[in-house]
Order: structure tokens, then C-alpha cells, then sequence
């Protein structure tokens, strides 16, 4: 990591005291970092499928083999930190470039993507940044579990840490999809509350802890004809890590949540469902996963998980387009990762993932990923 | 009969302390181990944001801290009999100026910790081991 460290004296000249002239130096004395990964990664797909629970292709939709190879999860980072009376104020702005999908055959021109924009000061912190109501611990793993707890966004959030927990109170960004009778997605925009998380965490010597809960009203105005309804949602995620020998430990994720659905698997599910009469039903969505962290070395370590994700849908409601709606998805993910020099990272992972959607079709998948990666 | 099995016994007392008091050393020492791996280990730590990232590397770097301090507490405490009858009084001091510095070693931890200051940590550390590996040249085989 490279580290540029800017010192900015400011003289001030201060008007005259009584005992005479009086020169003041203040200093600020701002660090900035400048980081980033240069990451390659190939992947072998058994029938064109991406690792996500709303993604395995159905068997009916069966393509061949694909083999990609990219470079559009390196990133770029630059963080500040400054010390103020409040304690230290801490900027980030990050970017990776997973926006574009396919570049040009010829330049491959992927474009940058805004991970990261953030401030952090005296617990306060604001602008674009992972929800609270996200995992604390996320699996060893290159691919993501089905039932990823993982949204970022802008969101206003306090923050008071103490040694051995957090609480944190955050007013997110509200963004809602429901389902239509053709199982089409509706997206509500207007005169949405913020959505507003509630998250503590713990750190005690055996591992972490963190539970969220979320509340959000979701609403239509509109969206059909010109009817209007409102339901109250809510969700909770527990993660965690347990540590067991040396740096082996157990991660775990488990969440329970109805009209919480684009905080969970990237979008697979919806928050609800609305009627041809404007009115909602929330949708439930549960899931979870389990993971095993084992070091065979320092240098060397493996991974084993398992994951599930599945929905209640209103099946009063919806009433064709059912092949499109996930009813459920479940992964198996297996890695070997290997540390050869320090901050250097490769590896291969094999993982398996199955879909099942509401027509009682389904699809499988296999993934056969390997990355090349190094952190600066 | 009497005054043997109080020799015998309380041989074997001292002896368990002295074992338990390196026990306990050997675990702090492992236990600063692993917190070094796991701190290298923060760049893997997926769907954290680099800020998050910093504040899981204060929490490590607050955890060696306390190590720090509970292992010069207990250098501190250990009685003469603790180190041995082969140390003089001299040595006994400059046993005790080890634990003295591995104390302010902890507090310019905890402050580089306060002040987010990740890339001097390694630079500390260094003159941590140097201190240790002083420490146990001079007075492990008296243990």
C-alpha cells in the first residue's frame, strides 16, 4: 500500500495581542492512502449460468459451456483521514469495474463502478456505502452464497463503538419491486420513507457477532390504475464467526424477512406482490449459510459451505410468468486458496448451485473458478 | 517423615507454578501470534468497505495491545523465586525493565491504533520481537 502523507501548514497571522505581534501555526494533518487490487479471474460454467440464486439457468434453458476470463473485479481505492476535534474524520472512494458486462472484443473497455463514497467523523457517517443491514462476516470464499446479505447505498448511519461492541442506527435508501400477475417487476418510486436499520455487534475474544433488524414501509401509489396500499416490512440477519483451532473458524449467516427482498441474494425476490386490485402482500424470504475456514499452512487454506435461499410468493397473485419467479436455491462452494507472497492471492474453487422456480422447474449448475490477485 | 513430604510437596508446587506461569506465557505469546496472522488477514475479509476494514485492524491492533500489557503484568508480578536463584539482583532489575518496556510498547499500540496509523504497527512489532528475543536469550534457561 502506498502511502502519500500530505502535511498542509496553514499560517494565520494573527491580529495584534496586547503584549504584542503573535504569529500561530496551525497545522492539518491530513493522510491520504491510495490502494487498490489488480484481480484476474477465469471462469468455467457448465451452461452459461452466473453463481446467483435468481441465476442458474433452468434445465430448458440449457446452453453449452462457457470460459470467460476478466479482469473487472480490480479496484481502486483513495482514503483520507484527518484528525478534528471530533476525532479522526475518515473519507473513502472506491471503484471496481463490474458495471460493464461485456467489454469490446477488441479493448475490452470495462468502466469504472462507485463502490465506496463515504464520511465518517464522531460516529457520524454518510453518503454510499455497504447497508448496515448487511452480514458482519461474509464466507472465505471467491463466489458469493446464495442468500448474500449484501446491498450498498446511500444511507446516513451513527455509529457507538465501544471496545467490545457496536450499535449502530442507519436511514438507508428505499427502493421497492413487486411482482405483478404476469410475475413482471413493478419498481415503486414515489414518496417512499427511508428505510431505517437497527444493527449491534459484538467482539468478544471467540469470535463476532451481529445482529440487524430492518423496517421499511413499502407502498405503492399508482402502480395500478389509480390504487394505493401500504404494508409494514421488516427483516433480521444474524451472522457471525466463531473461531475453533488456530485461525480456523465457523461462519454462519441466518436470516428471516417479509417485504426484505432486494437486501437479500442481489435481487432474486421481490419485496412483495401486488393484486390487479393495487393491493400488496409482503413476501417472506429465509435463508442462511454455513461455512468451514481451515488452514492447512500459513500460506494455505480451504473453505467448505453451504448455502440456501428460498421465498413464499403469493400464488393467489401471481398467475403466469411463473418460470421466471425463484422459489428457492441452494449452493455448495469448495476452495483452496493460496498465499505465495504476501498480499499476493490465488486459487480455485468449485461450486455447485441448483434453482427451482415457482412452474416446478429447475436448473443446475457448476462452476469451476480460479483467481489471481494481488492487494496494494 | 513429616518434614519430607512437606520438602516433596512443596517441590512439586513450585515446580506446577513455574510450569503454569511459562504455560501462561507461552499462551499470551501464541495468542500475539495469531492476532499478527489474522490482522494480515483483514485484506480478505470480504463485503467490508476499506473504513470497515480499518476498524477491524483498530480492534486487532487494541487486542496486542492488551496482550501486551497482561504479559508485562505478568513479568511484573513474578517473584524472585519466579526467575530462579541463579539471578542476582541486577539481573532480577533488568528482568523487570523488559516487562517495563513491553508496557510502553502497549501504549504506543494503542495509540498508533487510535490514530489509525496501520503502517507503523509493523515497525512497533519489530522492536516488540527484538525486546522478547532479548528478554528470553537473557532469562528463559533460568526459567
Amino acid at each position: 500500500m502506498k502511502i502519500l502523507r500530505f502535511l498542509v501548514f496553514l499560517f494565520f497571522v494573527k491580529s495584534l495581542f496586547a503584549s504584542g505581534n503573535e504569529i500561530e501555526l496551525k497545522s492539518l494533518d491530513m493522510v491520504v492512502e491510495i490502494g487498490g487490487r489488480a484481480h484476474l479471474s477465469m471462469l468455467h460454467t457448465s451452461d452459461q449460468s452466473s453463481f446467483f440464486a435468481g441465476k442458474i439457468a433452468l434445465d430448458r434453458d440449457k446452453k453449452s459451456d462457457d470460459f470467460s476470463l476478466n479482469a473487472r473485479e480490480s479496484r481502486l481505492w483513495l482514503k483520507t483521514k484527518t484528525p478534528t476535534e471530533y476525532g479522526m474524520l475518515r473519507t473513502l472512494v472506491e471503484i471496481d469495474f463490474l458495471g460493464t458486462k461485456g467489454g469490446s472484443t477488441s479493448k475490452n473497455d470495462y468502466y469504472p463502478r462507485l463502490r465506496h463514497a463515504f464520511i465518517e467523523v464522531g460516529g457520524f457517517g454518510f453518503g454510499q456505502t455497504n447497508s448496515a443491514f448487511n452480514s458482519i462476516v461474509a464466507l472465505d470464499t471467491i463466489s458469493y452464497p446464495m442468500d448474500d446479505t449484501l446491498v450498498r447505498q446511500s444511507l446516513i448511519r451513527y455509529t457507538y463503538d465501544t471496545k467490545l461492541f457496536a450499535y449502530d442506527i442507519s436511514i438507508e435508501e428505499p427502493k421497492i419491486t413487486l411482482l405483478d400477475q404476469n410475475s413482471s417487476k413493478s419498481i415503486t418510486k414515489d414518496n417512499l420513507p427511508y428505510d431505517l436499520v437497527l444493527r449491534a455487534r459484538y467482539y468478544p475474544l471467540w469470535g463476532e457477532l451481529g445482529i440487524s433488524f430492518l423496517a421499511r414501509k413499502i407502498l405503492q401509489d399508482s402502480v395500478v390504475d389509480n390504487t394505493k396500499d401500504s404494508k409494514y416490512g421488516y427483516g433480521v440477519n444474524l451472522s457471525g464467526r466463531i473461531k475453533t483451532f488456530a485461525l480456523d473458524d465457523i461462519r454462519f449467516n441466518a436470516h428471516y424477512g417479509e417485504g426484505s427482498g432486494r437486501y437479500i441474494a442481489y435481487g432474486a425476490f421481490s419485496e412483495g406482490t401486488i393484486s390487479s386490485s393495487g393491493e400488496i402482500t409482503l413476501t417472506p424470504v429465509y435463508g442462511g449459510h454455513l461455512g468451514y475456514r481451515h488452514f492447512w499452512s500459513e500460506k494455505l487454506r480451504s473453505t467448505i459451505a453451504f448455502s440456501y435461499i428460498g421465498a413464499d410468493n403469493n400464488l393467489d397473485v401471481l398467475q403466469t410468468g411463473l418460470h421466471k419467479v425463484t422459489k428457492e436455491s441452494h449452493a455448495m462452494q469448495i476452495n483452496l486458496l493460496w498465499l505465495p507472497i504476501k498480499n499476493l492471492l490465488t486459487g480455485v474453487e468449485y461450486a455447485w448451485a441448483q434453482r427451482e422456480v415457482l412452474s416446478s422447474e429447475s436448473g443446475k449448475a457448476n462452476f469451476l473458478n480460479f483467481i489471481l490477485r494481488y492487494d496494494f | 517423615m513429616l518434614i519430607i513430604l512437606i520438602f516433596v510437596s512443596s517441590g512439586c508446587v513450585s515446580k506446577e507454578h513455574d510450569n503454569k506461569k511459562a504455560l501462561k506465557h507461552m499462551i499470551q505469546s501464541e495468542k500475539l501470534r495469531l492476532l499478527m496472522r489474522e490482522l494480515d488477514m483483514v485484506v480478505y475479509e470480504r463485503q467490508k468497505s476499506e473504513l470497515d476494514r480499518d476498524k477491524m485492524r483498530k480492534r486487532y491492533m487494541l487486542s496486542l495491545g492488551d496482550t501486551l500489557k497482561h504479559l508485562s503484568a505478568e513479568i511484573e508480578n513474578m517473584s524472585e523465586s519466579d526467575l530462579g536463584l541463579k539471578l542476582t539482583q541486577e539481573d532480577i532489575q533488568e528482568y523487570k525493565r523488559y516487562a517495563k518496556n513491553l508496557s510502553l510498547d502497549a501504549d504506543e499500540i494503542y495509540d498508533l491504533a487510535h490514530k489509525y496509523e496501520f503502517e507503523l504497527l509493523n515497525k512497533k512489532l519489530e522492536d516488540v520481537k527484538v525486546s522478547c528475543n532479548a528478554c528470553h536469550k537473557q532469562f528463559r534457561k533460568e526459567l
